[in-house]
């Protein structure tokens, strides 16, 4: 009996994905636990192992959407079987970019590759310049026989006017990438739109002493376990948030939700894109513990396997551009949360105490929160609880 | 009294023929008129009766090689007699034909000389006919050469040498084009001692210079001469019959006796044709074949668009003929192939590779030696290349060109594939039958890629 090929509900919000890739041809033998193809959601880039062991019959393209649960293919125990399901089952005998300009309804139905139509008639010479000009076939018309694309139909195209690239004065733009606003781009690009449309944000400036944190920090690594800057501000806010329960809330419909739980999530970049995996109940942890489950997670982010589970479901946000050297900036809220802390560098800078000019490493808090739901004292009272943790550590305990 | 026609083609040559026809096709009432041969030129006096001579010089050189493939006591004498009728029965079949065919496809054919008597107006003889548009394919007439001396009775064009039908003892052919070089053979196969004087410094002007190159070497141990950069300054008759001929050869004077001196001119044949009544001086067109004067196109020799190819005048009188009904497609010579019916034959197509450096391009050629394959040692082939010329920056295909046997029908292939747009890549992968000479232009292709199958 052949193996069914499902999608797997990575997450509970999850309900459905796009298969970006087959990884093995259809026939192909694949393993148990082999990566046999590629999820994606609107938060993560999932490589789905195999079930189990046989040979591949793939029932939709690449570029098709999913329901969670949706048998995508099977695997078939022997060549025999292949066959038989290729006629009961006639899938989809095709991968990569064919796959994607096919309608997953119409791959379904029809056993092979790409319509006649989406072939462009085009001569080997007006292929070979257009591949080496960078020009798109398609968007050319064609001047031979029965609109075939030709040499001088390719040529016009780069002799029309184009702008010249980096041309001092010019006013008119060239393309030099273009970057599909899917997946995870897409969801930062949505989520940040919705976050500034949605709300009324406003951001409280403040600035400490980070001599605390950073004495707290030599200790540390003095006695062998060592935390990051981030590890410390989670804590700093999610006891915080618990001194100030109407930050950790939301809004849903008419009603403003405060949340039992606090989930800080901590923005991360690992050079695809934004990531903010989530440190759950972070009041009820310890300082190593938020440690070690930070590193956890930016082990998973790099390695492009942070699960829906760990990316949802927050109800507070901490992005520290320190590392970059930024003094303050004024981060955006996360929706649906309502609140977000952006921390600076920490810099020796001179302060005035007590008549006295000294010199005191200090760090820039800002707090960004939806006005809607906080008002301008209640941010202001949060972020002054979080300034003295950072100031006084032990005010935390 | 007047008739009205949507197009009226004057000449009944290659160009008219197909003009007529095409125009026909597409639902024009159509008339072609003629005032000598039907199928014109080609067909009366150049490319049938020239061809049905190679192809006699072909099979006697076949036959003096019979021996090799095993066929004892063949041998044989070409008996010019025979061959000029054999010519006239065969040329008056095809012009048979062509005018069965004109009325097949539903031209009227209006036999006498057309010319223009104002816009939209034929006359052909005493009546006069309306056309929305006028092709013109005239064609060419014959050009005294311009020597002291070239009106004499003894300076000839092939046309009058058909007449004659007679070979003689000795002839200068002025000019090594690919009809001067099979005329030369064929007189040459027929016993006639004969002397080729041209201007150019090889052989076969117009075609990649090593095609010309490697004929010169094939026929090295022929009995024709060649004189390159020659020019003759005067002829007079000489007192015991013929012609004393005076050449610069190479800026030195020499003078030398021939029975008939042959020159191969022509200009377009415009004399008579009512031109200045629409204002036209010539019939150079656009790229769409449309002279000075909206509606009258004109195409073939009568164009002065030279060397004479039949197949080019072919291709431009069904342009014309469309053009004319309101299309708007244009001529492009570049994939109209040169031919010489030469032993072996030469042809050509496309950019020559120093055409194509002159045009600009980054060039890349590749070579195949004929003679190193199968066919060619099964044919007896001891000469021959196959040579493309490309574009190194897009791989693009810019010429063909041939010397070996059945190059004329060859090159059809290299014309074709430039027509296409081909990249050196499509002909390198062309998976062309073996054992034929033809298979050679796949691997001249992967020569000029750098990755010959089969060059050691």
């Amino acid at each position: 009996m052949a193996i069914e090929i499902a999608v797997p509900k990575l997450g509970l919000t999850m309900e459905e994905a796009v298969l970006v890739a087959w990884k093995a041809a259809p026939g192909a033998r694949v393993r148990k636990e082999e990566i046999v193809l590629v999820l994606e959601t609107d938060k993560v880039t999932y490589e789905m192992p195999s079930p189990g062991e046989g040979l591949l019959h793939p029932l939709v393209p690449a570029g098709s959407r999913i329901a969670v649960g949706e048998v995508v293919g099977f695997l078939a125990a022997d060549a025999a079987e292949l066959a038989r399901l290729a006629l009961e089952k006639p899938g989809a005998a095709v991968t990569g970019e064919e796959a994607a300009a096919v309608a997953p309804a119409a791959a379904a139905a029809t056993p092979s590759a790409a319509p006649p139509s989406s072939r462009i008639k085009a001569s080997p010479a007006a292929r070979a310049i257009a591949r080496a000009h960078g020009i798109d076939l398609a968007a050319l018309t064609g001047s031979g026989p029965a609109g075939r694309i030709v040499r001088a139909d390719v040529m016009r195209a780069l002799e029309e006017p184009r702008p010249a690239p980096a041309a001092p004065g010019g006013s008119a733009l060239t393309v030099l990438e273009e970057i599909p606003i899917v997946g995870v781009r897409r969801a930062i690009f949505r989520n940040m739109h919705a976050s500034l449309s949605s709300q009324a944000q406003i951001t409280l400036h403040t600035e400490t002493s980070a001599e605390a944190l950073l004495r707290l920090r030599r200790k540390r690594k003095e006695a062998g376990a060592p935390v990051s800057y981030n590890a410390f501000f989670v804590q700093a806010i999610a006891r915080a948030l618990r001194r100030h329960p109407r930050i950790n809330a939301s809004v849903e419909g008419e009603v403003i939700r405060v949340w039992r739980e606090i989930h800080v999530g901590v923005a991360m970049d690992f050079g695809n894109g934004l990531f903010v995996p989530k440190v759950r109940h972070a009041d009820a942890k310890t300082l190593e513990e938020i440690e070690a489950e930070l590193q956890r997670l930016a082990a998973a982010g790099r390695a492009g396997r942070l699960t829906l589970d760990e990316l949802s479901l927050g109800t507070f946000t901490l992005t520290n551009l320190g590392a970059w050297g930024i003094d303050r900036f004024t981060p955006i809220v996360n929706p649906p949360e309502s609140a977000i802390l952006g921390v600076g560098r920490i810099e020796e800078k001179p302060v005035a105490v007590a008549g006295e000019v000294r010199i005191e490493a200090r760090t820039a808090l800002s707090l960004t929160f939806d006005h809607r739901i906080i008002d301008g004292a209640a941010g202001a009272a949060f972020l002054q609880t979080v300034s003295r943790f950072v100031e006084e550590p032990a005010l935390m305990l | 009294m007047a008739e009205s026609y949507d197009v009226i083609v004057i000449g009944a040559g290659p160009g008219g023929v197909a003009a007529a026809v095409r125009a026909s096709q597409l639902g024009a009432k159509t008339a072609l008129v003629e005032a000598v041969h039907w199928g014109g030129f080609c067909l009366n006096r150049a490319c049938v009766p020239t061809k049905l001579f190679a192809a006699a010089v072909e099979r006697r050189r076949g036959l003096a090689a019979a021996a090799r493939l095993g066929l004892r006591d063949v041998a044989g004498e070409i008996d010019p007699g025979a061959l000029f009728g054999l010519k006239d029965e065969l040329v008056s079949y095809f012009a048979m034909g062509t005018e069965g065919l004109l009325k097949a496809k539903k031209v009227s054919l209006l036999a006498g000389r057309g010319r223009l008597a104002g816009p939209g107006r034929v006359a052909v003889g005493e009546s006069l006919h309306e056309a929305k548009a006028v092709i013109l394919a005239v064609g060419a007439a014959w050009a005294r050469p311009d020597f002291p001396g070239a009106d004499l009775e003894a300076v000839v064009h092939p046309a009058r040498l058909l007449e004659e039908a007679k070979i003689p003892a000795s002839a200068l052919l002025l000019g090594a084009g690919p009809w001067a070089l099979e005329w030369a053979q064929f007189l040459s196969a027929c016993g006639c001692r004969v002397t080729v004087a041209a201007r150019e410094r090889g052989l076969l002007p117009g075609f990649d210079p090593e095609i010309g190159q490697r004929l010169r070497a094939a026929w090295k141990n022929d009995p024709v001469t060649f004189l390159a950069g020659c020019r003759v300054i005067r002829a007079s008759r000489n007192p015991e019959g013929g012609l004393a001929v005076t050449l610069s050869v190479k800026d030195r004077e020499e003078t030398r006796a021939f029975e008939r001196v042959i020159h191969f001119e022509r200009r377009p044949a415009l004399e008579d044709l009512g031109l200045e009544s629409v204002g036209l001086k010539d019939l150079r067109g656009n790229e769409q074949l449309q002279t000075a004067v909206p509606g009258i196109f004109a195409v073939g020799d009568a164009t002065g668009c030279f060397p004479d190819l039949s197949h080019g005048s072919t291709a431009m009188g069904i342009l014309a003929a469309e053009n004319a009904l309101g299309a708007a497609r244009t001529y492009d010579p570049r994939v109209v192939p040169r031919i010489a019916f030469t032993s072996p034959q030469a042809a050509s197509v496309g950019l020559g590779e120093e055409e194509a450096e002159e045009a600009g391009y980054d060039v890349v050629t590749g070579t195949a030696a004929v003679a190193a394959t199968p066919m060619a040692m099964i044919q007896g082939a001891a000469h021959g290349v196959v040579k493309v010329v490309g574009d190194k920056r897009y791989g693009e295909l810019l010429g063909v060109h041939a010397l070996a046997p059945f190059a004329t029908e060859i090159i059809g292939a290299g014309a074709l594939a430039l027509q296409m747009e081909a990249t050196l890549e499509e002909l390198a992968r062309a998976a062309l039958p073996h054992p034929t000479i033809a298979e050679s232009l796949a691997e001249a292709a992967r020569e000029a890629l750098g990755w010959a199958i089969y060059l050691p």
